[in-house]
């Protein structure tokens, strides 16, 4: 934040805080002040004047009549309803329970903040719901009364009121929620970079200091983390709910977010941008395991020797070019369920066009997906044109598709 | 509907334009009266809500177990036409047909100000909703009622139909803001100064003002959309120098007023429905007024709470923050004085007075929940999950769908001529309210826990509370069939309804029951305001031979 945007912030906030307090303050102090006056002055004047009390108005109707003794306990009624919601709110807000685990350093800040703003919402919540049914209860029409009620037009003060409070409620949520908000994305300088690639259907993590690719994101417990994040076609978005941290993927461009794990274990990753017909599946699929710095030093280490390459065309398969996002593979221990499932697609293979080897089929597939649209994919026939990406050809490897061919070759 | 036999209907030059019905022929015909293009509207439009409502107990159905029962593909279709259709051809068409039967007879008007605009802007809602749901027959739309690109220029035909049936439907809505502005700026009654006016009309006058200047920024948009789709002109597209996010900055652009296009017209309804049935003025008319305007002016700093993940600039999440909070200010006015309104008054629970306080009800999760999401670390953690959901469904369905219930009820008797049924519209209520909370107050919970929206999948821990939705969702949806019926046998053969049978004081309440072509024998003078209740005067046409001395030409 530059020096400017932050003076502009905080000229702003303390503006609003100035007037809105200034003047909630004067409103509370008003509304004190009044009731204390009519209270001492009912208490003093009660006894003695019994009798104009009740002169000025004559009884136009039984509320009318009915309404001077019962405004003291009115007043009382007032007091514990209110006292009795802020309890309420109050017990929410510390006590309620609807985030999911917490992992992740950030994720207690967000929870602290919602659980704030679920405490007012409660208050408010049954403020409004109460008197509503106390309404509807209590001045309910009597049958065969045809008259009105009390013309009353509005009360200034009131409005004041109920424009002040909430408008010093929101502020001060805002500048909470900013608090918060600086310092999640806020850069940390000491964080381990890592890069995600969003692509239909599947997550790709890839480690630039290693450069290892995997499926599920592996994090070190207490080191902090920046996600690059970036897609390879439509917008998805990184989601890790239990780390309460969520970015949009947008193609051919970089957005980043921040987290430190803190706590061992095994969360979702979701993608949260509806990205096509396996938007839900990419939700299920992915995991992030948070394991100590040696564990994951482990893993680094495992993952680098087993790199996917040529020697290894189930990697190839499931992570470097993403097959199983969207196909059914048993020997990979692929499920996608967007393309035609690849089980036994080696003896499918020569059958498919005339005069076309399997080999030359299956190539032909990859590269150029449309030229034959298999009759038979999890959700009905197959689409045409097909949702297969059409760019293989410019950045699979010779190596890598002759592997491939061959591994799906011998899926018989 | 023989009780429009007294209406007559009139040919013009044109041939094909016709004016006031008498038969029911006429309302399949181009037809310049504000009266039967209501009706068209409510007609067409609730039969595209039990559409999309068929299309959602599709959804709910698919959602009943954690694997997919229907293809993805055509899971994503169901949710992108169920939106579609309960925004852009139930919601604001709806609002626009009570904005069409009400505003003239409320101002004392004749007709709105260009009947034949009027007319237009009535049959372009069915082309443009058949040429949306056409793409059933070619691969239909499934990108989400938000069409985000690239998603959107990926291959269904039914995407670019989509495109072009929402340029039609905005296209009517545009104009009839014009028209509804120009009516009730230039056509009221004498003696029927800005203070006198109704508050559905001051909600009219806020919500046409928001349609037109948002609108066209969508069509622009729209537009665009379809030349690359089309003509492949790259718009959107990054590698040749475009940017997905323009769309989205274009189509928020729109679709933050249009929250506000659905709910304003009915925060307007139920400022007319809560008055008369607690028999008291209501309560800070001005705040009221004034607060319909304070949401039109700030509902267009807000769009850029719907970007708060996107990767726009992070530092501009911020003002939209401040923004989203701020706009929460006029909308708790609104409901404080709502309140006020209803307190010490002589309350009547008939059915439109217990949909117009259940609106209020449950307006207010909608509002407490949309300040939560204007918090940029919560929004990001809940935004695109089943928690926007329920926070949307609070205030399109409990607020504009409610609002709208109530209204169908109140103006039931102005419209046909007859009386509801008292006994059903209550059943109807109570199994729409507990439905509806059935369905989407766990929602919430589900969106917190990590549920994220339009999947056909999910994690099998949400099962439960996912399947307590579904049946609250079923609920739901045979609670329309009271309503269905109630309204079809009431309009045919119901017990005939006073003039006034509300002893309402607004004006559209001082001519017969339904009003005859040209609403009223003498343009009426107006001496007092619209709510002034508890002061003695009496309201018109509430008994019987009132009634018919008041229309010798009826029936």
């Amino acid at each position: 934040m530059t020096p400017e945007q932050l003076l502009l912030v905080a000229v702003a906030a303390i503006l609003v805080l100035t007037v809105g307090l200034g003047a909630a303050l004067a409103t509370g102090v008003y509304f004190f002040a009044r009731q204390v006056w009519q209270i001492s002055a009912s208490a003093a004047t009660k006894p003695t004047e019994v009798a104009p009390a009740a002169k000025p108005k004559p009884p136009v109707s039984p509320t009318a009549a009915a309404a001077p003794p019962r405004r003291g306990a009115a007043g009382l009624g007032i007091v514990i309803f209110i006292l009795a919601i802020i309890v309420a709110g109050i017990l929410a807000g510390r006590y309620a329970q609807l985030m999911p685990i917490e992992a992740s350093t950030e994720s207690g800040q967000v929870d602290v903040l919602f659980n704030a703003m679920l405490g007012i919402a409660v208050v408010i919540f049954l403020f409004v719901e109460g008197i509503l049914l106390y309404s509807a209860l209590r001045f309910r029409r009597k049958k065969g009364d045809e008259s009105d009620g009390p013309p009353i037009h509005g009360s200034n003060r009131l409005e004041v009121a109920w424009t002040i409070i909430p408008a010093i409620i929101v502020t001060w949520l805002a500048v909470y929620s900013y608090q918060i908000l600086i310092q999640l994305q806020t850069p940390r300088r000491d964080a381990m970079t890592i890069e995600v690639t969003g692509r239909q259907f599947q997550w790709q993590f890839h480690y630039p200091d290693s450069d290892v690719t995997s499926n599920d994101l592996h994090v070190p417990l207490g080191k902090p983390v920046r996600m690059k994040i970036t897609s390879q076609d439509v917008i998805h978005s990184f989601w890790v709910p239990a780390f309460r941290v969520k970015q949009d993927a947008m193609p051919m461009r970089e957005t980043d977010t921040y987290f430190t794990a803190d706590a061992l274990g095994q969360y979702r990753v979701v993608c949260a941008e509806l990205c096509g017909a396996g938007h839900a599946q990419m939700g299920l699929t992915s995991y992030v395991i948070v394991e100590s710095q040696a564990d994951f030093d482990a893993w680094i280490a495992r993952q680098k020797g087993a790199t996917a390459g040529a020697g290894d065309p189930v990697g190839l398969f499931t992570t470097l070019y993403g097959c199983a996002g969207c196909h059914t593979l048993a020997a990979a221990g692929a499920t996608g369920k967007v393309g035609p499932d690849l089980d036994g697609i080696g003896t499918a293979a020569g059958t498919r066009v005339r005069g076309q080897s399997a080999a030359a089929y299956v190539k032909d597939s990859i590269l150029n997906p449309d030229a034959f649209i298999a009759p038979k994919c999890p959700g009905g026939p197959c689409p045409n044109p097909s949702l297969m990406p059409k760019d293989f050809g410019t950045r699979i490897s010779p190596t890598d598709l002759d592997a491939l061919v061959n591994f799906l070759l011998q899926q018989k | 509907m023989s009780d429009n036999a007294h209406t007559e209907t009139t040919h013009s030059a044109a041939g094909f334009v016709r004016h006031g019905a008498a038969s029911w022929r006429d309302y399949f015909t181009f037809n310049t009266d504000h009266k039967v293009i209501g009706i068209q509207y409510f007609v067409t439009t609730f039969t595209f809500f039990l559409v999309g409502g068929l299309l959602a107990m599709l959804i709910r159905y698919e959602l009943l177990t954690p694997p997919a029962e229907f293809s993805t593909t055509t899971y994503n279709s169901l949710f992108t036409i169920h939106g579609s259709i309960m925004i852009f051809l139930w919601v604001i068409p709806a609002m626009a047909g009570f904005g069409n039967y009400l505003v003239p007879l409320m101002i004392g008007a004749d007709d709105m100000a260009y009947p034949r605009l009027n007319a237009t802007s009535f049959w372009l809602i069915p082309i443009g909703g058949l040429t949306i749901i056409a793409g059933y027959f070619v691969g239909q739309s499934n990108s989400g009622w938000t069409a985000y690109p690239p998603l959107s220029l990926q291959p269904p035909v039914g995407q670019t139909l989509w495109i072009v049936g929402v340029i039609i439907l905005g296209t009517s809505s545009l104009l009839g803001a014009i028209n509804f502005l120009v009516t009730i700026a230039l056509m009221r009654a004498p003696g029927l100064t800005p203070g006198r006016l109704p508050l559905f009309c001051w909600a009219m006058v806020s919500t046409s003002l928001m349609a037109l200047f948002a609108t066209p920024v969508l069509t622009a948009a729209l537009i665009m959309l379809l030349l690359e789709r089309l003509l492949g002109m790259n718009f959107f597209n990054v590698n040749e120098g475009g940017d997905p996010l323009m769309w989205q900055h274009l189509f928020w652009f729109y679709s933050h007023p249009a929250v506000y296009i659905m709910v304003l017209p009915g925060m307007g309804l139920v400022s007319e429905i809560l008055p008369v049935f607690s028999r008291k003025p209501v309560f800070g008319y001005k705040a009221i007024a004034a607060s319909s305007m304070a949401i039109a002016i700030i509902g267009f700093a807000v769009w850029g709470h719907h970007m708060f993940t996107s990767g726009m600039n992070p530092w501009l999440r911020i003002p939209f923050m401040l923004g989203s909070m701020v706009i929460a200010v006029p909308t708790g006015v609104k409901i404080f004085n709502w309140l006020g309104t209803i307190w010490g008054g002589k309350i009547d629970l008939k059915t439109p007075m217990l949909f117009a306080l259940g609106f209020l009800g449950m307006f207010t999760i909608g509002g407490l929940s949309g300040v939560t999401l204007a918090s940029v670390p919560v929004d990001i953690h809940v935004t695109d999950t089943y928690y926007v959901v329920a926070h949307l469904h609070y205030v399109l369905f409990g607020g504009s769908v409610f609002a709208l219930y109530a209204a169908l009820y109140m103006w039931f008797p102005k419209i046909t001529g007859r009386m509801y049924n008292e006994a059903w519209g209550k059943i109807h209520f109570w199994l729409n309210f507990v439905g509806f909370n059935l369905t989407f107050l766990p929602m919430h919970w589900l969106g917190l826990q990590g549920m994220p929206r339009r999947v056909a999948e999910y994690a099998p821990q949400f099962q439960t509370v996912n399947q307590i939705a579904s049946i609250g969702g079923f609920l739901l949806g045979i609670s329309a069939l009271p309503f269905l019926v109630n309204a079809l046998v009431s309009w045919a053969r119901g017990p005939k309804a006073v003039d006034n049978p509300w002893r309402s004081l607004t004006l559209e309440w001082q001519t017969t029951s339904p009003p005859p072509v040209h609403n009223f024998a003498v343009t009426p003078v107006v001496t007092h305001g619209p709510y002034d209740y508890g002061v003695g005067i009496a309201p018109t046409g509430v008994a019987a031979p009132a009634a018919a001395a008041a229309a010798p030409a009826g029936d």
